[in-house]
């Protein structure tokens, strides 16, 4: 029987595949067979740890985007690997009791944990999460050595070598992700996790389809069953019937064609202009590290959105300057001079960080309370060493400042004030940084739509956040089920506000960008073209469908059509228009 | 041989965890020629080991002692590592 199962759709693309269960307690209490001798056993154990390391190694390509705490816990894992302290004591057990690798193994590790367990500390639980971890791959390793020896043995199991699986594990480490097992690794399911876990980060480096935090996965899915992963939208399909999987099927071969046709089609990468020789500037977003391959691949004109709050995830800190500098630094360094936008902490209150716990208060109205800018303002401890990192960094490339949340034009100057005094201090200091760095404002609130003439004055750039501009005019919490088909981004209220704001920009000479969803969706390309709009910031993987479609448009031929639109009594009416508009 | 031997407290709540004990390994495979053993509880640790490090189950408060001897003077690497024990923040790894 097909089912499906909504999870947090984190690393976006659409894979059909059998599922691989990996649990540590299955991995620990399977049958290792008989003892060969100690010496191929030592071998067998050498030969796994070996395995481990260079396949951490081999993910170097990758490791340049990862931030430098995802970099460090690689690296430590490796050292601890490299280390005689890790091996010798398993290969005495070998000897001493003529057991194999694994038994020698998992005895160890018992007396390892034990020693740890005994220390009555909280934070001595997470050295033990890394160590048995790591003695969860050399197994996995071991495992998959024996695997290997049982198919040479008889060759009519040899076929699963090549199978693609999906890999279904409870909380997921990024180094698990790297890890060389019989089969190739096409996609991720977990318990938990979420957008800003570090496996996430390494996920999307890896262009691996991604569904975290669903409930269960480890006792609902059974090995081999076969699944449909939507990494976009969270969906997760077991045992799918012949129709949902042609569906899939389809979507997943458009998906590739488009991957391709980019790389094959130069006309395609780098700038674009419509028909009738308007340049537009396609941006990409940038969730975190991961997505920065597809963005250099692409040659976007920089990067329109770059969130930085997967900064403060996962850890009970605040990250340091030094942190915020580094990550930044890395980043306009690896976009070769293409302008990077950078939007300050947009955080409000959620589970994922706790490093901000004690600076955002409890509330049942995030969406309406302290947050972002709001919250940056009040605590200036908080809100300067991303703000002197981000001046320092701008001295490797082009950089600017996005700043999110702002509803009032008073909010821009006490921030603009704000980075200025943090300006003075590094002259004082004497640190390196860079003088003029553009500031630019969200619109994303609609009363910063309806100031956006005062905005436009005094900010150097304008940049509309579509997601959260819908969400406060209609009053749609877009994660309530309940309200989604009130959700329409075609409402005439929504447009108006974004046509005011290009006109607005237009007026003061400030460029205005458009970076919510709205951008990436190919049913709004010729609107918000017509509506006046010329710099886009999407999602990498939808900027070849725009594109194509931004190409194809004749701006000047669709104009009146989008005012008209705009002009609309009712979504029922404005979406009819839109329809037409597409179909012309 | 000259041997030396410093106190440190651990700053870090998290203790002595993986990523200061692989930066100290790191810096004690700097030092050629002479041992740099790390000494808490009645119990010691090779300064090259991250695994015995984290074994050390140092946590946050826990005074260090650090014992360096060899024909080569290795007083940087040393102090390298009493800084790394030092440091309180558990982001600034670099």
């Amino acid at each position: 029987m097909s089912a499906t199962a909504r999870g947090s759709g984190v690393s976006s693309g659409i894979v059909i595949a059998r599922v691989r269960l990996e649990s540590a307690l299955a991995a620990r209490t399977a049958n290792f067979g008989t003892a060969l001798t100690p010496g191929e056993e030592r071998d067998r154990l050498d030969q796994a740890i070996r395995q481990v390391v260079a396949s951490f190694e081999a993910a170097d390509q990758h490791a340049r985007e990862w931030p430098l705490e995802v970099r460090a816990i690689v690296d430590g894992h490796r050292h601890i690997l490299e280390d005689e302290a890790f091996a010798e004591p398993i290969r005495s057990l070998i000897e001493s009791r003529q057991c194999t690798a694994e038994e020698a193994l998992l005895t160890h590790e018992e007396e390892v944990l034990d020693a740890l367990e005994r220390i009555d500390d909280p934070y001595l639980a997470a050295r033990r999460d890394d160590l048995e971890s790591l003695f969860g791959k050399v197994l996995t390793m071991l495992s998959t050595q024996r695997e290997a020896g049982a198919e040479e043995a008889s060759p009519t199991r040899g076929a699963s070598e090549e199978a693609a699986y999906v890999l279904v594990c409870a909380d997921p480490a990024p180094t698990d992700l790297l890890l060389p097992r019989s089969g190739t690794l096409t996609g991720l399911i977990s318990e938990r996790g979420g957008q800003l876990s570090h496996t996430t980060i390494v996920a999307r480096s890896l262009g691996l389809p991604y569904v975290a935090g669903l409930a269960d996965a480890t006792h609902t899915l059974r090995s081999d069953q076969l699944v449909i992963v939507d990494g976009g939208a969270g969906v997760v399909i077991t045992d799918p019937d012949p129709r949902t999987l042609v569906v899939y099927r389809e979507r997943q071969q458009l998906e590739q064609r488009r991957k391709r046709s980019l790389q094959s089609a130069p006309a395609l990468a780098g700038p674009v202009a419509t028909r009738d020789r308007i340049g537009v500037e396609i941006m990409s977003n940038v969730r975190g590290p991961g997505d920065l391959t597809a963005s250099r691949r692409l040659q976007v004109d920089g990067v329109g959105l770059y969130r930085t709050e997967f900064l403060y995830a996962n850890r009970d800190d605040l990250p340091s300057e030094e942190e915020h500098y580094n990550s930044y630094r890395l980043l306009v360094q690896g976009m070769g001079g293409s302008t990077v936008t950078i939007r300050t902490l947009d955080a409000c209150a959620g589970p994922q960080l706790r490093s901000l716990a004690k600076h955002l208060p409890r509330t049942n109205q995030p969406a309406l309370g302290l947050r972002a800018i709001r919250l940056c303002l009040q605590h200036p401890e908080l809100f300067a060493p991303q703000i002197r990192a981000l001046l320092r960094a701008a001295c490797h490339g082009p950089l600017r400042i996005l700043l999110p949340m702002i509803a009032t034009p008073a909010e821009l100057r006490a921030a603009l004030a704000f980075i200025d005094d943090c300006r003075e201090a590094l002259d004082r200091e004497g640190t390196a940084h860079e003088e003029n760095v553009p500031v630019g404002v969200m619109i994303e609130v609609p009363a910063a739509a309806m100031c956006a003439r005062t905005l436009a004055r005094e900010a150097a750039f304008l940049s509309i956040g579509t997601n959260d501009l819908i969400q406060y005019t209609l009053a749609i919490d877009r994660d309530d089920d309940a309200v989604q088909s009130l959700y329409e981004p075609a409402h005439p209220a929504v447009l108006r506000l974004i046509r005011d704001t290009l006109a607005a920009g237009a007026a003061a000479g400030t460029p205005v960008a458009l970076c919510g969803e709205m951008a990436g969706d190919p049913r709004f390309t010729r609107l918000l073209l017509g509506l006046g709009l010329t710099h886009f910031s999407m999602s990498p993987t939808a900027i070849p469908e725009v594109k194509c479609i931004v190409a194809e448009t004749n701006v000047t031929q669709v104009r009146a059509q989008a005012l008209a639109i705009a002009e609309c009594d009712c979504p029922e009416e404005s979406q009819h228009l839109l329809a037409v508009l597409n179909a012309d | 041989m000259a041997v030396v031997v410093r106190n440190v407290v651990v700053s870090d709540p998290r203790g002595l965890h993986m990523r200061p004990s692989s930066a100290i390994a790191e810096a004690a495979r700097g030092a050629e020629g002479s041992t740099i053993t790390l000494h808490y509880m009645g119990r010691s640790a090779s300064a090259t080991s991250v695994l015995s490090l984290m074994m050390l189950a140092a946590t946050q408060g826990a005074e260090i002692e650090i014992t360096a001897e060899g024909e080569r003077p290795c007083q940087p690497t040393v102090e390298r590592i009493c800084q790394i024990l030092r440091t309180t923040q558990v982001g600034s790894h670099e």
